[in-house]
C-alpha cells in the first residue's frame, strides 16, 4: 500500500496453474503417501497423464486506477486466474501480488441463506466479504438503496426474485471498499438500470484508484470499461494490449458467438450502374449494395435489410450464405467482399440499410443489426404502402 | 521451486501471525454461528428448547432404565449417596451433547459451506469454529437449565445439598480444555471428511459407542487396569468427570488424569492446527 504510485496493484509474474483431470481423491495407499508429503503435484514442466494446465505462464501487471479486462472461451482460465488472485487457490509456479484489500465477486451473494431475511443476509455477506458488523451498519442503507429492495428487508431470501437475489449480492460487495476488486461475469444478472449503476460504481472506484480485473463475456462492456486486456486461450496468454485491439483479436483468433464487434468493421457502399457511389435513388433504379467484411469464424452469413426510418417498416429483406453464387466462401484471411445487386422498387422516403453478421442457422428473430448507411429514395409517391408499383393509367368511357 | 504468493494467505506463517488472522475474521466465525442457530430453530414451534430437550430426554430414558428397570445401585452409579440419579445424568449429559453436536457440526462444516470454500477466501478454521460457536450456544443454554434443574432438586430433595462453592471458578477451565480438544478433533476431522466422506459417516457410529466408554451415565471407577487405560486414552472422561467434580460435589478438578486430558487437549489442537494449515491450499479443488 505505500507508494502507491510506483507499486503496480496487481503483479502476475510466470504463474501457472497445473490441475488434474477428475477427482484428485486416490486409492488408500495413495492417499496414505500424499497426506504425509507437502508437495502433492509436481511443480516440474513434466504433466503426468491426468494433470493439465489451466494456466500456463500468465505474465500481467494493474495499476491502481486502472481496469483489465481477462477475455477468452470457456476453459481459457479466466476464473481460475481470479481463484489465483483471490487466495482461493495457491499457483504450481510463479507468483502472484495484491496491494490492499481484495475483493472477489466470483459469486455474488456468498454465503446468502434462503431462509434468512434480506436484512439477516446483509449482515452475514458483508462479514463473509470481510466488514465488521459496525461497518456495514454504518453502510446499511446505502446498500438498501443501491439494491433498490427496501420493501422486502424483511422477506426471507428465498421469495426474492433472482434479479432482486443478484442486487442485493452486488450491492454488499460493493460497499466494501476493497482496493483490489476481481469481477467475474457477475453483471450479467440484473437488467439494464442496474447493470448501468455498477458500471457507474465501478468507475467511481476507478476513481479512487482501485484496481479492477473484469472476466467477462460482454465485450462491449469490455471495451466501454477497461483499458487493457489479456486474451486466453486454454490457458495461454494469446493476446496483450488495449481492450479493443485484445476483443479484435479474440475475435479473429477464437470462436465469437457475439459479432458486434465485427459489425463495427462492416463497410457498406451504394453504386449506381455507372459504379458511382450515390445515397439518394431514383425509384425502381438498380442498385448494387456492396459489403466488405471482415472474416468471423463462426459468422458465415451476412444478414441485410432496409428499413423506412419514418416508421420502421421492413422494405427488403436477404442474406447471403455460403452456399450462395456470391461466392461468400471465397472469404481470404482478412475478409470478404459481398454485392448485391438489387432494383429498388420502393416508394419515395428515408431509408436505413442495416446488416448482421450471423451463423446462418440463427434466429432470425434474435439477431442484432446495426444501420449501415442511410439513403433516400426520390421522387413523388402515387400512393402508400412499402413496394413502389409505378402504375400506368389506361382510361376507357364505359 | 515453489513460490510463495503474497496474497491469499498460502503462507507458511507462525501461528501466531496465523492467529492474528484468525482474530480478525472473529467476527465471521460468530455470524456464521448465528447464521447456523437461526436456521436451525427458525421454523421449529420449541425453538431453542431444542438445545436442551434431547439431553433432558436422554436423561429421562437413563433414569427410567437405572431407576426401574434394572435397579442399579445408586452408590455405584454415581459414586454419591445421595446424589439424584438424573441430575447425575444430566450434567454428563449436557456437556456431552455438546460434544456430539459440535463436532458432529465441525466434521461437516467444510463440506456443507463448499460455495464459500470456492469462492471466497478467508481462513478455513472459521468453519469448524462456528461450527463449535454454534453449539456452544446451546451448550450454554443447558447449562442455565443444568443449574436450575439442581436448585429445584436442592430445594425439592432434602438429602442431596447443591452447595454452591469456590470449585465452581473451575468451571470455565472445565470448558476450556473441552473447547481445546474438540477444536483439535474437529480441525482433523472436517479436513479429514472433506477428502473422504466416510469420516463423517465412521464418526456417526463412533459417536455413540464413545458416549458409553466414558463415564457419560454412570460412574467409572479406575480399579482394573484395562479401566485406567480407558480413562487416560480417553480425554473426555476426566473432563466430564470434571464438570461434576465442580457443579454437583464441590470437589476442586485438577487431578492427574484431568492434567493429562488438557495436556492431551492441547497437544491434539496444536498438531490439529498445523495439520490444517499444511492442507488448507488443496480444500478448494478438492471438496
Amino acid at each position: 500500500m505505500s507508494n502507491r504510485s510506483d507499486n503496480p496493484a496487481i503483479t502476475v509474474d510466470h504463474v501457472s496453474r497445473k490441475f488434474s483431470r477428475g477427482d484428485k481423491r486416490q486409492p488408500l495407499r495413495g492417499a496414505i503417501d500424499r497426506w504425509f508429503k507437502r508437495d502433492v503435484m509436481s511443480t516440474h514442466d513434466d504433466l503426468k497423464a491426468h494433470e493439465f494446465y489451466a494456466i500456463e505462464d500468465l505474465n500481467f501487471h494493474v495499476a491502481h486506477g486502472e481496469a483489465l479486462a481477462i477475455i477468452g472461451p470457456n476453459g481459457a482460465g479466466k476464473s481460475t486466474t481470479l481463484k489465483l488472485l483471490a487466495g482461493i487457490m495457491p499457483p504450481t509456479r510463479g507468483t502472484l501480488r495484491t496491494s490492499g484489500r481484495v475483493s472477489a465477486l466470483i459469486e455474488v451473494g456468498a454465503g446468502f441463506h434462503p431462509d434468512l431475511t434480506g436484512r439477516e443476509n446483509i449482515y452475514l455477506n458483508a462479514s463473509v466479504l470481510g466488514l465488521s458488523r459496525t461497518e456495514t451498519r454504518r453502510k446499511f442503507s446505502d446498500i438498501v438503496d443501491f439494491a433498490g429492495i427496501e420493501p422486502f428487508l424483511d422477506t426471507p431470501l428465498k421469495r426474492y426474485s433472482s434479479g432482486m437475489y443478484a442486487r442485493l449480492g452486488f450491492s454488499v460487495a460493493v460497499h466494501t471498499e476493497p482496493e483490489v476488486l476481481l469481477v467475474d461475469e457477475v453483471l450479467s444478472v440484473g437488467d439494464r438500470v442496474f447493470r448501468a449503476k455498477c458500471m457507474d460504481r465501478m468507475r467511481s472506484f476507478l476513481r479512487k484508484g482501485v484496481a479492477i480485473i473484469f472476466v467477462s463475456h460482454d465485450l462491449t462492456a469490455v471495451m466501454g470499461f477497461c483499458d487493457r486486456a489479456v486474451v486466453l486461450d486454454k490457458g495461454r496468454t494469446t493476446f496483450t494490449g488495449s481492450a479493443i485491439d485484445a476483443v479484435s483479436h479474440y475475435h479473429h483468433a477464437c470462436t465469437p458467438l457475439d459479432s458486434d464487434i465485427a459489425h463495427e468493421r462492416i463497410r457498406v457502399q451504394l453504386r449506381r450502374r455507372d459504379g458511382r457511389t450515390a445515397l439518394s435513388f431514383d425509384s425502381r433504379e438498380r442498385v448494387s449494395i456492396e459489403c466488405d467484411v471482415p472474416y468471423v469464424k463462426s459468422a458465415d452469413a451476412l444478414f441485410l435489410r432496409i428499413i423506412r426510418l419514418r416508421d420502421q417498416q421492413l422494405a427488403l429483406q436477404t442474406c447471403a450464405t455460403p452456399g450462395d453464387s456470391n461466392g461468400i466462401e471465397q472469404a481470404g484471411p482478412s475478409g470478404r467482399s459481398i454485392r448485391f445487386d438489387v432494383t429498388l422498387n420502393i416508394p419515395p422516403a428515408e431509408y436505413g440499410l442495416q446488416v448482421a453478421l450471423a451463423p446462418s442457422t440463427i434466429d432470425r428473430n434474435a439477431m442484432s443489426w446495426r444501420t449501415a448507411t442511410k439513403f433516400m429514395m426520390r421522387g413523388s409517391s402515387t400512393g402508400g404502402g412499402i413496394v413502389e408499383v409505378s402504375p400506368t393509367f389506361a382510361v376507357t368511357a364505359m | 521451486m515453489t513460490s510463495i504468493p503474497t496474497t491469499g494467505y498460502f503462507h507458511d506463517g507462525t501461528p501466531q501471525s496465523r492467529f492474528a488472522l484468525l482474530w480478525r475474521y472473529r467476527e465471521l466465525a460468530w455470524m456464521l454461528a448465528w447464521r447456523d442457530i437461526r436456521v436451525r430453530y427458525k421454523h421449529s414451534m420449541l425453538g431453542a428448547a431444542w438445545a436442551v430437550l434431547p439431553p433432558a430426554a436422554m436423561m429421562l430414558i437413563f433414569t427410567f432404565v437405572f431407576n426401574q428397570v434394572v435397579q442399579v445401585d445408586r452408590q455405584k452409579l454415581t459414586g454419591s449417596e445421595h446424589l439424584p440419579y438424573a441430575l447425575f445424568a444430566f450434567a454428563g449429559l449436557v456437556p456431552w451433547t455438546f460434544f456430539a453436536n459440535g463436532l458432529t457440526g465441525a466434521i461437516g462444516s467444510l463440506v456443507s459451506n463448499r460455495p464459500l470454500v470456492t469462492k471466497i477466501y478467508f481462513p478455513r478454521e472459521v468453519f469448524p469454529i462456528s461450527a463449535l460457536l454454534s453449539a456452544l450456544v446451546d451448550f450454554l443454554v443447558g447449562m442455565v437449565v443444568l443449574v436450575v434443574f439442581g436448585a429445584v432438586i436442592h430445594f425439592q430433595n432434602g438429602q442431596w445439598q447443591f452447595h454452591p462453592s469456590l470449585t465452581l471458578i473451575c468451571l470455565p477451565i472445565v470448558v476450556l480444555v473441552q473447547v481445546t480438544f474438540m477444536l483439535g478433533l474437529g480441525l482433523i476431522l472436517a479436513m479429514a471428511n472433506l477428502f473422504y466422506r466416510d469420516v463423517g459417516f465412521l464418526f456417526r457410529s463412533i459417536i455413540q459407542l464413545w458416549m458409553f466408554i466414558t463415564c457419560v451415565i454412570y460412574q467409572l471407577e479406575a480399579t482394573a487396569v484395562w479401566k485406567r487405560l480407558l480413562i487416560h486414552l480417553n480425554p473426555m472422561t476426566p473432563i466430564i468427570r470434571a464438570y461434576r467434580d465442580c457443579l454437583l460435589h464441590g470437589r476442586w478438578p485438577f487431578d492427574l488424569p484431568f492434567l493429562g486430558a488438557a495436556a492431551v487437549s492441547v497437544i491434539v489442537l496444536l498438531a490439529g492446527w498445523r495439520w490444517f494449515r499444511l492442507r488448507e491450499h488443496e480444500f478448494a479443488e478438492t471438496i
